[in-house]
């Protein structure tokens, strides 16, 4: 894990969904691609291979970790398969720094768009 | 059928991948499944399969023993299920097994004193009072049973507490062997008169082991106590006289409650209850 965040940006938009789902609460696998669906209105679907391609890569990284099983609620209907991932602070800081990111991104586009001139038609 | 080409398709994925996640996309599968639409995840899983060999080498052979966090301090277990060993590591395993089992062998085989490594090995004392020498009577063909007389080596016997309080037990027992044997009791006499420090020819509450002078009444309470020396003195008046020395074998035998012919300590020790009823009121 490197220790400047920044050293991870830009994320890729898997990669910021899966955070970003994680950020409220330990979820499984399923549970990341609903949220991730949920978060983006239906227009972004996660694959269980991309999914996991990201997880195991998060994990390395010590972004995300896995846990035995979920703090609050539905541990009777847990399928033993169901494992658990729990958004790390470092994985919080890089969240944080690419929001950051992306705030600077909307701000200065925003601006270049007031600033921008209309063209002239001829 | 589709499950079945979906779950080959996650077991063409790398060992590491395939065993940390498999189960979990297979449960995936299974919950879009109940939801309809499959076809989008066969399609990622040939991604994830091109993805897997081509790109993520690293996590190849990468097993599921990553570290994962206990919640509300519930231990987490691992299971080896599916894991074999590697060939290597089994042939390791058979050489040090075989070359343990060749010294263990050639230890006890050629070692003279194993006997004593076995008794050493069940006792934590290392004491050496505890190792007895053993003969064996060899036993016919057709007898099944074995005789074996156990007796201490010379010297290793340790007195115990009570003789070695009494210096007339430790006379009358010449061998040390914390029995008054008959042998003995019939020389009981002889080993008596060692004690006669003063050589008047009689033995003192002092000689037989009260130690600095007391007080009479004392004196005659550790002589009414002690069975062996209440026995030898007779007349009970506090000290063994040279009749008494002279008839101490008598006096002796009348301590073998058991008829065996030789005194153990328990015909020897002294009875608390009936001792103090004995005690003269003064000197309770």
């Amino acid at each position: 894990m490197k220790d400047d965040p920044a050293a991870y940006l830009p994320l890729s938009p898997a990669t910021l969904h899966i955070l970003l789902a994680l950020a409220g609460e330990d979820l499984h696998g399923y549970g990341i691609m609903q949220e991730v669906l949920r978060q983006s209105e239906g227009r972004y679907k996660l694959g269980p291979g991309t999914l996991y391609d990201n997880l195991q890569r998060l994990t390395a990284q010590g972004m995300v970790q896995e846990v035995a099983r979920r703090a609050t609620g539905e541990v009777e209907n847990d399928d033993p398969r169901r494992r658990y991932y729990r958004l790390m602070p470092s994985g919080r800081s890089v969240l944080s720094a690419e929001i950051s990111r992306l705030e600077t991104v909307v701000r200065d586009g925003k601006l270049r768009m007031l600033s921008a001139k209309p063209r002239r038609t001829s | 059928m589709i499950r079945w080409f979906y779950a080959g398709l996650l077991r063409l994925h790398p060992p590491g991948f395939r065993q940390r996640f498999g189960q979990e996309m297979l449960w995936i599968f299974d919950q879009a499944a109940a939801n309809g639409g499959t076809a989008p995840l066969l399609a990622d899983a040939v991604l994830s399969l091109w993805r897997q060999w081509t790109l993520r080498s690293e996590f190849w052979h990468q097993t599921d023993t990553g570290d994962r966090a206990a919640m509300d301090g519930v231990p987490v277990f691992y299971i080896g299920e599916g894991d074999t060993p590697r060939t290597s590591a089994l042939i390791h395993g058979g050489v040090l097994s075989l070359i343990v089992f060749s010294a263990v062998w050639f230890t006890l085989s050629h070692s003279n004193s194993h006997a004593r490594l076995f008794t050493l090995m069940g006792s934590h004392n290392h004491s050496f009072s505890h190792l007895l020498e053993t003969h064996s009577v060899s036993a016919a063909p057709t007898e099944l049973s074995t005789q074996v007389k156990v007796k201490p080596e010379p010297g290793a016997y340790r007195p115990s507490p009570y003789f070695r309080m009494m210096p007339v037990l430790m006379a009358l027992d010449t061998d040390q062997d914390g029995i008054i044997s008959a042998s003995e009791i019939a020389n009981a006499a002889t080993a008596l008169l060692i004690l006669d420090k003063n050589g008047d020819n009689k033995l003192s509450a002092e000689e037989c082991g009260l130690g600095i002078p007391h007080p009479a009444d004392a004196a005659l309470g550790f002589m009414r106590l002690h069975p062996v020396l209440a026995a030898l003195d007779s007349n009970h008046d506090g000290e063994i006289s040279a009749s008494e020395i002279l008839n101490a074998p008598a006096a002796l035998l009348g301590l073998d409650k058991n008829r065996d012919g030789q005194l153990s300590e328990g015909e020897l020790l002294p009875n608390p209850v009936v001792h103090l009823h004995s005690l003269p009121v003064a000197a309770r």
